[in-house]
Parts: structure tokens; sequence; C-alpha cells
């Protein structure tokens, strides 16, 4: 189910609710959290009934697994046997990723390097696959530490399935959830809770039916249709992506943490202004947080982070950022993409080394325009189109100046805008003024006072996107 | 406003409220007609493809013979054909990918069918039906095309585009004095023919026939582009398919395009289109250069014909109406002589090589070859 669908907003939210604090009134908290995981599975389920089971046996598995790491940590059993387990538990977490996410890309290798004919499985991507695998690879290797315990089944499903955050993150750690779903202040309806909630939710919710769905014919028409894109259109194409994304995942990010701070769930920040970096680093640190903690503590740390001298730190830099990349997808492209990123973090280490200082609005402009390039791989289907409008984007495709001049004065539309928008470029700017001028959801939640003027201003993006959504498309994340 | 609670009880009931209120105003404008029974009050064109099959489903038994096609078939008078009960299943852009699964539909949910005819026109493999799916008045009926029914009502009133002009049009349209059945130009009779008449364009037309055919809108042509011709193929071969294993007496045929549209349309890929139909069926061709398809008289615009010439059309397919055909109009296409055909059809268009377009001047140049 999506959180911009109809069926999420008028019937599976407001039941899920009421049942959970019915029962909590009622002083059945077990039955509650049964009721939560049930409502979670069956939101999970309305995409395709058919990856219940898998859902079902990776949360089992993990909870055995986790379990097995508790026994043996109290009965005193070695090092070794521990180990054993945490790596077995994490080889079956990858095999499954892998065989549901990279088959085909493997096959596809294989068949290209040995000139052999595999058939290709076809496998659909169960939704949300990497983001609960990975979050319980998480919570083995927490267990494994013992920063994690999980005795109860139950509570350990609520945690994995949870359904503010299944589908696409934010991925969370078992410690900072496990005490919420226990306080029992949190199972009471909170009014100062679901205000803030209510305001979130609706800003996410405007922002992926308004802008992400009205950006994406445009980013589409670039990448996937077009033959040739003159510079400005290469432009548009790759400004188009770079903000459709953007909104796109900040928008079901703050549609999951409003949901889930109705049921007084506080989940991890996952955006905070990304397009205000001025330094690639500072772009991962607002960028997907989430899952560049996840990354830098269960990646990056254990490979020896920088702890082994500045050549090692830039291995497991490049290392770190290869997965990264390769977990946003099966194909060069994303590994690419996350070479790229993996690139830029060395030298940022090396000029920072170097204590060179650049200005501030310098560092931001490259920084974004290097993000928005790098996009253009995350995005284009195949290296050709990758090309094709990094080459519009040079202005190789046609003469840049007086492609410029036809456009700006005459008229944008050319080639494959005739359908789209003629005012996109100006939406671009505003929306682009938006991202790096304006305070961000979050902290403008989190600032939430009521009053009438945040409470007309969500009547209406509200009641304006309300009646907008009907059609409904999947969050871009999703394909991840 | 100071407390949480108020706050948010404010903002719940007003977008609550607000959105009601717009989903109600849109479900009694219901501009396409989505919840109509009765359509004589419809200020436009309903989603006929949705509604008629809706129609068709809650009487099942009512008709066992279909012509289906765009809006241009919906002149064939079903009360003039005596050999079944025929429907009219005309709806806009109604393209043979459509067409199979909605028989195929009917024919699943108890409708038994006796006759079929498929009318094709000069965009029936030309357009991708996907596109209609996100067009409000044109879209199939959700069972049909698979989508979840609340998704498919709420494309309709779930929206604030066109709220403004839909509601004026509405209020104008049963309010005001105009609003007498004489004026309105567009009759919808979905219970008894499925058929769409223009009784007013039909009335002034006759009245004024001379200054009509003079009109500049007769050399504005109605321009379709794009390439389907495989998956056409496809569905019409599917289309026979389902004809024969349930005994349905199929016919095909190609409406009568009008001269500035069949010299706009790309008549390469027109003859290739009819070349490869013949193929696979037998059908009439009622396309190409006569006394028809070139005088003004015979049609509406440079898309729809009037019902004079859905009568002749009939006359030649069934032997019925008893109307005067001219000799050059029609022609039962076969295998064996569609090749002879294309070739006349070619003649036709090199006589008047000047007046054509690049891309038909050029075919026109080669074509004879082409059809051998």
């Amino acid at each position: 189910m999506l959180f911009n669908s109809i069926e999420y907003i008028f019937a599976f939210l407001p039941i899920t609710l009421i049942v959970y604090f019915l029962l909590n009134k009622r002083k059945l908290t077990k039955a509650a959290t049964a009721w939560l995981v049930f409502a979670s599975l069956f939101f999970y389920s309305w995409w395709n009934v058919k990856y219940l089971a898998l859902i079902a046996g990776s949360i089992i598995f993990n909870f055995a697994v986790g379990t097995a790491l508790a026994k043996i940590a109290r009965s005193d059993g070695t090092e070794w046997s521990k180990k054993s387990v945490l790596i077995f538990g994490i080889v079956v977490n990858v095999l499954l990723l892998g065989y549901y996410k990279y088959a085909d890309f493997f096959i596809g290798n294989i068949n290209t390097l040995a000139g052999l004919q595999l058939t290709f499985q076809k496998i659909i991507l169960p939704l949300g696959i990497s983001f609960f695998t990975f979050t319980q690879i998480a919570y083995i290797v927490d267990a494994y530490a013992g920063k994690a315990r999980e005795y109860d089944f139950l509570n350990y499903a609520l945690f994995v399935t949870f359904f503010p955050h299944l589908l696409a993150g934010p991925i969370i750690h078992h410690k900072e959830m496990m005490p919420q779903f226990a306080g029992l202040r949190n199972k009471v309806f909170n009014y100062r809770n679901v205000s803030p909630a209510l305001f979130l939710f609706f800003i996410g919710l405007f922002k992926k039916v308004v802008i992400a769905d009205s950006l994406a014919p445009v980013a589409n028409a670039g990448f996937d249709a077009a033959t040739s894109l003159s510079f400005p259109e290469a432009w548009i194409t790759s400004l188009s992506y770079t903000l459709q994304l953007y909104f796109d995942f900040s928008a079901y990010t703050d549609m999951a943490l409003a949901t889930s701070l109705m049921f007084n769930i506080r989940l991890p920040f996952n955006f905070n202004s990304p397009y205000k970096a001025t330094d690639i680093t500072d772009f991962w640190r607002r960028w997907h947080m989430t899952l560049s903690r996840f990354l830098k503590d269960y990646i990056y740390i254990p490979l020896g982070g920088n702890r082994r001298g500045s050549s090692n730190t830039y291995l497991n830099l490049m290392a770190t950022f290869l997965i990264g990349g390769l977990w946003h997808g099966a194909g060069w492209t994303f590994i690419f993409w996350g070479f790229l990123h993996g690139m830029a973090t060395v030298i940022h280490r090396f000029w920072t080394k170097l204590e060179l200082r650049v200005p501030r609005f310098l560092a931001w402009f490259i920084t974004f325009n290097f993000v928005n390039v790098a996009w253009v791989f995350f995005r284009a289907r195949t290296w050709g189109d990758a090309i094709r409008v990094l080459k519009g984007m040079c202005g190789l495709n046609d003469i840049m100046l007086s492609s410029l001049s036809a456009h700006f004065s005459i008229d944008f539309g050319s080639l494959f805008y005739t359908h789209i928008d003629k005012n996109i470029p100006y939406i671009l700017v505003l929306l682009m003024a938006v991202a790096v001028f304006f305070k961000n959801s979050n902290e403008l939640s989190q600032t939430f006072k009521p009053g009438w003027k945040n409470a007309a201003f969500v009547i209406i993006i509200a009641v304006y996107t309300l009646l907008s959504m009907n059609r409904v498309t999947e969050f871009l994340y999703f394909n991840f | 406003m100071k407390t949480f609670k108020t706050w948010t009880i404010t903002v719940f009931w007003s977008i609550l409220v607000l959105v009601g209120t717009i989903v109600f105003i849109n479900a009694v404008v219901d501009s396409y007609g989505i919840l109509q029974t009765d359509f004589s009050r419809q200020f436009q064109a309903p989603d006929l493809n949705f509604c008629k099959i809706k129609f068709l489903l809650e009487n099942t038994k009512k008709f066992d013979s279909f012509i289906f096609g765009s809006s241009r078939v919906s002149v064939l008078d079903v009360k003039k054909i005596s050999n079944g009960r025929y429907y009219n299943m005309t709806y806009a852009e109604g393209v043979p990918e459509e067409h199979l699964e909605n028989i195929r539909f009917l024919l699943k949910n108890d409708v038994s069918i006796k006759n079929l005819m498929i009318g094709l026109d000069d965009f029936s493999y030309l357009i991708d039906p996907q596109r209609h799916c996100s067009d409000l008045s044109l879209q199939p009926h959700p069972a049909v095309a698979g989508k979840k029914l609340h998704i498919f009502y709420a494309e309709y009133f779930l929206k604030l585009r066109g709220f403004v002009p839909q509601l004026k049009a509405y209020i104008r349209h049963n309010y005001t004095k105009r609003n007498s059945p004489e004026e309105t130009p567009l009759l919808f009779d979905l219970r008894e023919t499925g058929q769409i008449a223009f009784p007013a364009w039909d009335g002034d037309f006759e009245r004024n026939a001379e200054t009509y055919v003079r009109e500049k809108r007769f050399s504005k042509p109605t321009h379709y582009e794009g390439d389907n011709i495989a998956n056409t193929l496809v569905a019409m071969k599917e289309i026979i398919a389902l004809a024969k294993k349930n005994g349905i007496n199929l016919i095909v045929f190609i409406n009568p395009v009008h001269k500035t549209t069949y010299l706009d349309t790309n008549l390469k890929q027109f003859a290739l289109f009819k070349k490869e139909l013949a193929a696979i069926t037998d059908y009439y061709d009622f396309s190409g250069l006569n006394s028809i398809t070139t005088n003004n008289y015979y049609y509406y615009e440079t898309s729809h014909y009037r019902p004079l010439v859905g009568d002749m059309m009939l006359k030649i397919m069934l032997g019925e109406p008893n109307v005067i055909i001219p000799r050059d109009f029609g022609f039962h296409a076969t295998r064996t002589n569609i090749d002879a055909h294309l070739k006349n059809q070619c003649r036709e268009i090199r006589k008047i090589r000047n007046k054509l377009n690049n891309v038909n001047a050029a075919f026109a140049g080669s074509c004879e070859k082409e059809t051998n």
C-alpha cells in the first residue's frame, strides 16, 4: 500500500490508529501490538500477498539468529561460535537480497563475460526487501555486539514490520525503537504528536503528489523518450530528476515519520535539506541519513574506517560507496554512481587535509552540480541514456548560445517538451529555491505550535493535494 | 487556536468537509456520466466505453449483436438491421485492442453474441490504447482494465481539475432556457441503440447544405500519428479466433474516411495495414477517394460521416435498409483482390499528386510497385 493512496489515507491509517489506541485504552497492550503487526503485514501484502511468506520467513530467521546470539552470550559461548552464527546470519540475508535483487544482474554479466546464454530469472523485486534486510542485518550485528536483545517474537516482528518504515525506511535500530514501543505514555492517543504529524504528513503528501509527480514526466521524457537533447533540455531533464528524487523520497520520509508519530513513535530523521550541502561529506550527512549511518556503522567502520592510515581510509570509503551504489540497484550505472560519490568523498577528504578553503557559495555550487551530474547515472537506464543527457548538458548536441537564446527568448518548448508545461524552467528555479533557502519539513514540524496560520496552510495544501491524487504513483525509492 | 486538540480537530474536520463537498458536487455534476443511467441531460460526452459495458452488464440478455468501432460508427442505425438485436458499442477513438478486451469481457459475463461488426479507421492501427487509460472520457471499464473500482471512481470525483468549468457547464446546461432536447446537440441513447444522434446538426445541415459544404472545417484534417499495426493485427486475429470459437458472424469494415483526412494520413502505412488485414480476414473498405468521401455533404466535419452514409454502408454489408448507393462506394477486400484494390487506390491518388504532402507524394510515386 502506498502512503499517497486513497485506501491508505481514508481507510487503512484511520482504522489502524483507532483500533490500536482502543485496544491500548482497554489495557490490551499485547493485542494492540499484535494488531499493529497484523496491520503492517496487511499493508505489505496489499502490493502482492505472495511475498508475505518471504518477509515472514526473513523475520523468523533473523529472530532465531538474534536469539541464538543472545543465548551464546548468556552461556558464555566462545567468540568463534558467536561469530559463526553472525556470519551465517549475514550471509543468508545477503544471499536472500542477492537472489531477489541481483540474480539477473549477475546472469547478465556472466553471459557477457563468458559468452553464455543463461536464462534470466525475471524475478520481481519484493517491495522493501533492501530495507527490511538491512534493518535486520543491523539487528543481528547489534545482537552480536550485545547492543540489542529481543526475546519477544511479537515485539521483534513489530520492530521489523512497523508499516511506516517498512517499505522505504528510514533504516532503524532496534535500540531506538523498542523502548518507544514499550513506553506506557506512548500507548495513549496524544494530540501533541498528532497535530505536528498531520502537519508533516500533508507537507509530505503535497511534495509527492503535487511536486514530485509533476516533475516525473519532464525527467522521463528527457531520460527515456528523447533521442537527442539540446543544452537547456538536458539541464531541465537532469534538474527535474534531481528535484523529483529529493521531493519524492523526502515526501515519503515525511509521511513515514508523520504516520509513526501518530502512534507516538519517533522515527529517525532521514533528510536535512541535502541540497544545502557545501561539500560531499555534508551531503551524505543530510541525504538518506539512516542509510549513511548504516553504511558507516556496518560497513565502513568494520572495514577499518580511518584507523589504518590514509590509503586504507580511502579504500574503505570507496568500498563503502560502491556497496551503497549496488544497494540502490542492480546495474553498472548504480555502481558507477557509487564510485563517483566515493571518489568525491576521497577527494574532499584529501582537500580537507590540505586545509584549503573555498568561498561558501562556490563550495555549494560545486557540490550541487556534482550531485546533479551523478544523479544522471543513477537515473539513466543505460550508459547510452546517461551519456546522451550528459552530452546535452555539455552543449555537445547543439550550439549552446543560439539554443539558449532560442529557448529563452522565444519558446522553451521544442522537441520533447511539446506536451510539457512551458513554465518548467521557472518552476525548477522556484523549487531549487525552496530546497536551498527554506527550512525543511522536519525543522518546521519540530518547532510546530498550533495556530491559525499553519492550520489554514495545512487545510489548503491538504484539500488541494487530496483532490489531485486521482493518479497514484509509486515512490521512487520503492525500486531500490 | 491555542491547544493541540483544537488545532487537530479543526484541521481534520475542515479537510473532511471541504473534500467531501467537492466530491459530492463532482458526483452530482458527473461530467463523464459515470453514475448516470439517463443521458438525456448529459452536457458533454460521457465515457461511453465504461457506460456501455456497465449498461450491458446489467442487461446481458437484451442484445445479441454488436457494432464495435470509434465514434464514427455511432451513426450506423441499429434499428435498420433485422438479423439480430443490435447494439452500437461506439466509443471515442475505439480501437481493436479495446474491442477485443470488451468482447472477451462480455462473453465471460454471459452476453451471447450472434453478430459482430468491427469498424476500423485510419487511426485504428496508429493509436496505442494504453493512452486511453489516463483519459477520463475514454478509459475502459475498470473490470475490463483490471483497475480497482475505488481508484476508478476517485479519478472522476476526487479531483479539482476542471471543477469550476464543469460546474458552470452543468448549471448552464440544466438550469437555463436553452435546455430543451431539440437544442441539445448530442443525444446519447445508451439504453436502446447505443447510438449518438446529432439532430440539431443534421437539421441545420439540411437547411443550409450549400453553405455548410464550403465551410473551412472541411479543409482541416483530423490528424493522427503513431504505429501500432502489429498489435492491432494481433488483436484482430484474436477477435477473428473468438468469433470462430463462439460461432459469431463477423463483419469487418474500414470507415469512409473524409478526403481531407485521408490525404493527410500516411497512405503508405494505411495501405500496409489494409494489405496485412486482408491476409487475415475479408473486409469492406469504404475508404479511399470516392463519391462519398470527396463530398462534404456526407460529413459533419473531416472525421464523422452522417447517418445517410451509415445507411449506405449497412445496405452494402447487410443488404438493408433500402437506399441508393454510388457505384464507387465500398469494396469487398479479400486476400486475392487486395493488391488490385490497392493499385486502384494508388491510381486515384496519383491523379492528384500535386495536392499531396511530401510523404504521400513519394508513396504515390512508388505505390503501384509496392502493392505487387
